[in-house]
């Protein structure tokens, strides 16, 4: 009897051992090319650390004061919260008349509804150079299309005017990811049961009524994850800016990713750069907290 | 219920224009790709006076001084791609395992392991990684550039199989385990069949991170022996002279893997990404 019982604590003790096994390669991983890489470089920031400087010194704040008074870094900030905050909403607005769109379950067309995808899957790096040839300024597809419709006062110079470079690229962002938005809230759509609306229906409940008494609380959770995921990407995102604009004209899509990039790969400061990812870090912390309070609750 | 025809109608129109605005410039960078110079530099949309044809295929693939740089973009792509599956599977699915059927303090090590590494910003990851490698030698390597998909690929992909596992009654696992199962043969004999969709989304989330990222490998890479395909786009895209036919071929040759696997898996990709985003 105590033997069997041994025999048992024996197996799962080594069970238990082998399913640490299991995870630590996820562990390993994380932990080598992750976390100690981040962590340390992070103190380059107070050096005047680069690759090609491999012996640094120790230099306090400068770098944090280089980026501060000898750079436009809070006007780049401001622009970036006005940015991401612009085209969250945006694409919020989009991907919830789509998500009622297809909610409506119009005959002969759910067929097309997972192909709407497409755009969020594209390689990037592709998508903005099918975007680039649209905006292109003498053959692409939008210019062609307003001088076919006789608004010759439309052809624009897209990427290169500062007044329409951010809403061109902002376009680019917004085709991507509306589709997301989308299919996301599409679900939560569906999981409300219809006899609510059918209540509201025999209420004579408008349409305003309905969605932002009954649909809009329902789908709430929805709501708030992809537009986190969103604000985070955006915040974060280098290369939609990068192959596009890169930045310019005259620094209008200059945004905190971006610039950071600049500072470190064309620039070469190093330390100014890991101070302004520092800086992006830092100010990313309270939508991170609220991620980690959302799916906690679960 | 009866539905106004008139509002119906409106209904379609709204709905389709989102289709089209979706579809529309995939399918105008495929049109453009089978235009030859003359009609595409035109200024008109739909006169071909030379009809279409696959000349800009050719000169990306074989021609000039591109020609013999494409397909080794594409190579190298490829086997990144592959890797980058191979591993995010093979690990992920261990991780995911152990995740849905273990409570242990390694559980929660996990749990906030993957939760945190979102938290970074990605420059700032890119930034360490790359004087991490630098000093490693890793720059310029396969493996240097796999390393950085594979981070951005596992959290999502374990999240998606953990899904599908905790699914699975755990009974299932006993009277395997009554058998003589270990937990290889558990994973193999009864996880592997039956999470398969969870596996083939999560198989298909890492492809679409490794063969779509552009930011890691343009700062790892640094000669033709490991530059992938969105380097050579961007590459095509700031030469001197910027050749649309070559783009746009070249474009969509990089877009279509990922156009035909999403087809295939559309259904599953579709369902595994609202469950994973609803659930966190």
């Amino acid at each position: 009897m105590n033997k069997n019982k041994l025999k048992k604590f024996n197996y799962e003790k080594q069970e238990k051992a082998f399913a640490y096994l299991l995870i630590f390669p996820v562990m390993l991983i994380y932990t080598v090319f992750l976390f100690y890489p981040v962590l340390t470089r992070m103190l380059d920031a107070f050096t005047n650390f680069s690759v090609f400087n491999p012996n640094a010194t120790f230099v306090g704040l400068d770098n944090f004061k280089e980026l501060f008074f000898n750079t436009d870094f809070f006007a780049i900030i401001a622009r970036t919260f006005i940015f991401v905050a612009i085209i969250v909403s945006i694409q919020y607005i989009l991907g919830l008349t789509f998500a009622l769109l297809l909610s409506l379950d119009l005959p002969y067309t759910s067929g097309l509804r997972n192909f709407a995808m497409v755009p969020w899957v594209l390689p990037v790096a592709a998508t903005v150079l099918v975007f680039n040839w649209i905006f292109q300024p003498e053959y692409g597809l939008l210019n062609i299309f307003f001088e076919a419709i006789g608004q010759h006062q439309l052809v624009k110079y897209w990427f290169g005017d500062p007044d329409l470079a951010l809403p061109a690229v902002s376009i680019i962002h917004i085709w991507r990811n509306v589709p997301f938005y989308g299919i996301v809230l599409y679900a939560g759509l569906k999981g409300i049961p219809s006899e609510l609306y059918e209540a509201a229906s025999i209420d004579g409940s408008s349409f305003f009524n309905t969605l932002f008494k009954i649909k809009l609380p329902l789908i709430k959770k929805q709501s708030i994850i992809v537009i986190l995921l969103h604000i985070m990407f955006t915040y974060n995102n280098i290369d939609i800016i990068l192959l596009s604009t890169g930045g310019g004209p005259i620094g209008v899509t200059n945004m905190l990713a971006v610039n950071t990039y600049n500072i470190v790969w064309s620039k070469l400061q190093f330390g100014v750069g890991t101070a302004s990812a520092i800086m992006m870090f830092l100010m990313l912390i309270p939508i991170a907290l609220i991620s980690i309070y959302f799916s906690n609750k679960d | 219920m009866k539905v106004n025809k008139f509002l119906r109608f409106l209904q379609y129109i709204a709905l389709l224009s989102f289709y089209f605005v979706f579809f529309a410039p995939v399918i105008w960078i495929f049109y453009s790709s089978f235009r030859v110079d003359t009609a595409l530099f035109s200024g008109k949309i739909f006169s071909n006076p030379d009809g279409l044809t696959l000349l800009n295929y050719k000169n990306t693939l074989f021609v000039g001084e591109h020609g013999p740089f494409f397909p080794i973009y594409t190579w190298n792509s490829f086997r990144i791609a592959i890797l980058v599956v191979a591993i995010v599977l093979v690990i992920g699915l261990a991780g995911s395992y152990v995740l849905s059927r273990y409570r242990m303090k390694a559980r929660n090590a996990l749990l906030f392991t993957m939760l945190s590494s979102q938290m970074f910003p990605s420059v700032l990851v890119l930034l360490s990684v790359f004087s991490f490698f630098y000093k490693l030698n890793l720059t310029n390597s396969i493996i240097g550039i796999a390393l950085g998909h594979i981070i951005g690929a596992l959290p999502f992909a374990i999240f998606m199989m953990k899904g599908y596992i905790d699914s699975i009654p755990k009974d299932l696992d006993e009277s395997a385990r009554i058998d003589g199962l270990g937990i290889i043969g558990i994973i193999r004999h009864v996880i592997l069949p039956l999470a398969a969709p969870g596996i083939a989304v999560a198989a298909f989330y890492a492809f679409m991170i490794s063969w779509g990222d552009y930011l890691y490998a343009s700062v790892i890479s640094t000669s033709i022996n490991t530059q992938t395909l969105p380097l050579g786009l961007a590459r095509y895209f700031s030469s001197q002279q910027v050749k649309w036919g070559i783009i746009n071929a070249a474009t969509v040759i990089s877009i279509t893997p990922t156009i035909l696997i999403f087809a295939l898996l559309q259904k599953q990709v579709v369902s595994g990404l609202t469950s994973g985003a609803v659930k966190g």
